[in-house]
């Protein structure tokens, strides 16, 4: 059984208003028009294929149908329950953005990185990002959607320490690799 | 050197720079995301558990009746040629090879263990099963709306599928045996039945590529070409059924493979007191306390033999270090 309900109250305090506590399907009703692409956006910086991303996203609907369920700060849960459905379907995400492909832009990408609607300094960026270490790419994933290190520390179950060397080691290697700073500042990589 | 917005200002700011490169990224990836949903026709419909369990209901359905259809296709039996039907006149596939007479089945023994070495399936319904897995996912896909005509097929695992079949004996092309004419041929006849099967849906799956698809060099180096394929629904559907055929006969063909080998090893039982043993290798025969062997071999091959580990009253010729072959002057 799934607790992340049960354990979703701490989360996005900053980021949602939770003043209004809806119920099931009508709360996921209420979010699917306006959360739907934003938490497939989500999925993919993880590193989510488009259709892994649509299906986590799905299932996360899905579940947020469930009537027992009761939640507080929607955005959060579903990027949570969302992330977990995606785990399930790999074998490891480690594995899934070890290397992802040279950006070449198609109409039926399935990463970001490919997509003809991103430019091309930003698809750069996009594959940056995908070749990150899975906590690395999972920090800045939540940071990009707006939440604090806490928050993102309490969704992925470490320290905000470790949520604050995630991100300074993540964007260390960004700027690195888009030559925005020179190799030699670059500390020790790796995840915490 | 940075080719990203490289003027001095930004240079010397690289925080601002990457904050500003990486809210670009994730503006233009919101928009791809919104273009590409709007392209598919919207956001997919919230599916509540109670859809979503008659989805997978429905698709668990159609598969399995599909399935059960194609193997109860693939069990049916086949019309063998009125000249070489001694294998499979005399009822199931198993009893006819077995009811073959035991010392036929000894003193042909190697040529059938040949001939079912030739006709290994190989690793064919591992490929097999994993361009299924390709082209189900596809299928899937185009389901949901995720894909829009030309899709993309990753065609390694078909390729690799289709050059295996191309390794098997074309059927009805092979020169006639030289030895054990009824029992060989007859094992080549009642094999050829499988691998014609497999080449007759091997060939509407290279057919269907050929018309079809489009190759060209794949971006992801682990799948080697990719496919564009076209009229994608239809397409894609066709290649999964001739696929799902192919998968099956493989699977038949693997388990007649094995039923020659079976009947080439296993002599429980058998009466093979007048069989003349010289100059042939029993390594691997499996027999028991009721096989009767020619008198003056008997403790030669009771001391060669070891039980067999898996099943109880049952020896294996040849287990000891030594060589097995019990030659004529032993």
């Amino acid at each position: 059984m799934d607790t992340t309900a049960s354990t979703e109250t701490f989360l996005a305090e900053a980021t949602e208003d939770s003043s209004v506590a809806l119920l099931g399907k009508d709360l996921a009703e209420k979010l699917h028009h306006t959360e739907y692409p934003g938490l497939v956006r989500f999925l993919l910086f993880q590193g989510a294929s488009w259709p892994e991303a649509q299906d986590a996203a799905q299932d996360a609907f899905t579940q947020m149908c469930r009537p027992d369920t009761t939640i507080t700060y929607p955005k959060a849960w579903l990027r949570k329950v969302a992330w977990r459905s995606w785990v399930r379907q790999q074998v490891s995400v480690e594995e899934t953005c070890a290397e992802p492909p040279d950006p070449f832009p198609v109409t039926h990408w399935q990463t970001p990185a490919h997509a003809v609607e991103v430019g091309e300094e930003e698809r750069a960026v996009i594959s940056l990002l995908l070749k990150l270490p899975a906590k690395q790419r999972a920090a800045m994933a939540w940071h990009l959607d707006g939440f604090t290190t806490e928050e993102s520390a309490r969704a992925m179950g470490i320290s905000p320490t470790a949520v604050r060397q995630n991100l300074s080691r993540a964007r260390t290697s960004l700027k690195i690799d888009l030559g925005l700073e020179s190799g030699a500042d670059k500390h020790e990589e790796g995840e915490v | 050197m940075n080719r990203f917005r490289s003027t001095d200002a930004l240079r010397d700011d690289p925080e601002k720079v990457l904050d500003e490169l990486l809210a670009a990224a994730c503006q233009q990836t919101e928009n791809a995301v919104q273009a590409r949903l709007t392209a598919q026709g919207g956001l997919p419909e919230l599916r509540d558990p109670d859809l979503a369990l008659a989805r997978l209901l429905a698709g668990a359905h159609r598969q399995v009746g599909r399935a059960v259809s194609e193997r109860l296709k693939a069990m049916s039996p086949q019309p063998v040629p009125a000249e070489r039907n001694q294998v499979s006149a005399s009822g199931g596939e198993r009893s006819a090879l077995m009811q073959s007479h035991a010392i036929v089945r000894l003193k042909y023994r190697q040529e059938a263990l040949a001939v079912s070495q030739a006709f290994w399936p190989r690793d064919l319904t591992t490929h097999l099963g994993a361009a299924l897995v390709d082209v189900r996912r596809l299928v899937a896909e185009l389901d949901y709306g995720n894909l829009l005509d030309p899709a993309v097929l990753g065609l390694g695992n078909l390729d690799r599928a289709l050059r295996t079949v191309s390794l098997l004996p074309e059927p009805l092309k092979r020169p006639a045996p030289l030895a054990g004419d009824d029992y060989i041929g007859g094992i080549e006849d009642y094999l050829d039945i499988y691998t014609a099967r497999l080449f007759s849906a091997a060939g509407s799956v290279r057919q269907l590529l050929a018309e079809e698809v489009e190759r060209e060099p794949s971006t992801d180096k682990t799948s080697g070409y990719c496919v564009v394929v076209l009229e994608v629904t239809e397409v894609a559907q066709d290649l999964l059924d001739d696929l799902e055929k192919m998968n099956l006969y493989a699977a038949a063909l693997a388990r007649a493979v094995s039923k020659v080998e079976e009947a080439s090893t296993d002599f429980r039982g058998a009466d093979l007191r007048h069989a003349q043993l010289g100059g042939l290798k029993l390594k691997g025969i499996r027999w028991d306390k009721e096989t009767v062997w020619p008198e003056e071999w008997q403790d030669r091959i009771f001391r060669v033999s070891e039980l067999a580990s898996e099943e109880q009253g049952v020896l294996v010729v040849g287990l000891e270090p030594r060589d097995s072959t019990v030659s004529a002057d032993a």
